[in-house]
């Protein structure tokens, strides 16, 4: 991880139309998939774009907890580092790879939490600060938990990884069973 | 804390609330009492400064947040359209399943592709 600061990503337009098909097919309207794989497949900048937002808020975090101290920083980086090997494994897809960000990134947050929990509650504050900090402890946590739910969901609903080779498989498996 | 001018002296009372009710308490006159306020000053500018720190860190911290939270909102959408596109579906909160319709119309979608 170089050290410069990634800049503040921008909403893209191909989010919003996702975002619609997707709000369709929730609907039960199947004629929107076939634009989301095409979205999926063919623009990359969409998953550049979730990449980005992850690599900025992760360095947010890490600046929110180390503050100064160098020390922290590097070894909070370093775990992060390490977090992000192991869970993704040697062939993550694109899919996988957004939520392990998402995992490390609430793991940060949950670390940031637990953090200002234990340095501030002795150092005065009203019990009102002290309850919203356990609140956000806690929230941060389950924040954390939800992710990696949703990463072994992915992974146990596509175990041979997502598209675009899972969408050919399956593509070529009915064309064959047909 | 405030000087408060007696008799064309100067004493210095600290005000107490109890309850309703706030009292003054005699802390004494120039310039032994000058001490205690001094002492008294430092000590609410201290609070100020932590006061105003807290609310900065507080500022960050709802910035940081809010980046996570669209993260958050990013990668669930782009993971709900991932296992969309390859035909499955969740309906009302149930795990992912094979949707049969959606898997049509992507066959028919890349039949018509290939054409």
């Amino acid at each position: 991880m170089t050290d410069a600061k990634p800049s503040q990503p921008q909403e893209m337009p191909t989010k919003r139309e996702l975002h619609a098909l997707v709000a369709r097919a929730r609907q039960g309207d199947a004629s929107a998939l076939p634009r989301i794989r095409v979205i999926l497949d063919q623009h990359p900048e969409i998953w550049e774009a979730v990449g980005d937002l992850a690599r900025y808020v992760e360095t947010a975090w890490i600046d929110l907890i180390a503050g100064d101290d160098a020390l922290l920083r590097e070894s909070m980086k370093r775990q992060a580092k390490e977090w992000r090997a192991s869970l993704s494994g040697p062939h993550a897809t694109q899919a996988e790879r957004m939520l392990v960000d998402l995992v490390v990134n609430n793991w940060l947050a949950a670390q940031q939490a637990e953090y200002a929990q234990a340095t501030q509650t002795g150092a005065g504050g009203s019990l009102m600060q002290a309850s919203y900090r356990l609140k956000r402890a806690e929230s941060a946590q389950r924040k954390f938990l939800s992710a990696m739910k949703m990463l072994t969901t992915l992974r146990a609903a596509v175990p041979e990884g997502l598209a675009p080779i899972n969408c050919l498989r399956l593509y070529t498996d009915e064309r064959e069973s047909a | 804390m405030a000087w408060e001018r007696r008799r064309n002296r100067t004493y210095l009372y600290r005000s107490v609330r109890e309850g309703n009710k706030v009292r003054k308490v005699y802390l004494g006159s120039r310039p032994g009492a000058q001490q205690a306020a001094e002492a008294d000053r430092r000590r609410r500018q201290e609070r100020q400064l932590l006061k105003e720190t807290e609310s900065l860190e507080l500022l960050r911290l709802e910035a940081v947040s809010a980046e996570a939270l669209r993260l958050e909102n990013f990668t669930h959408l782009l993971a709900e359209a991932a296992l969309l596109a390859i035909g499955l579906r969740r309906l009302n909160r149930r795990p992912w399943r094979p949707w049969h319709d959606g898997r049509k119309a992507i066959t028919a979608a890349g039949d018509a592709h290939q054409t």
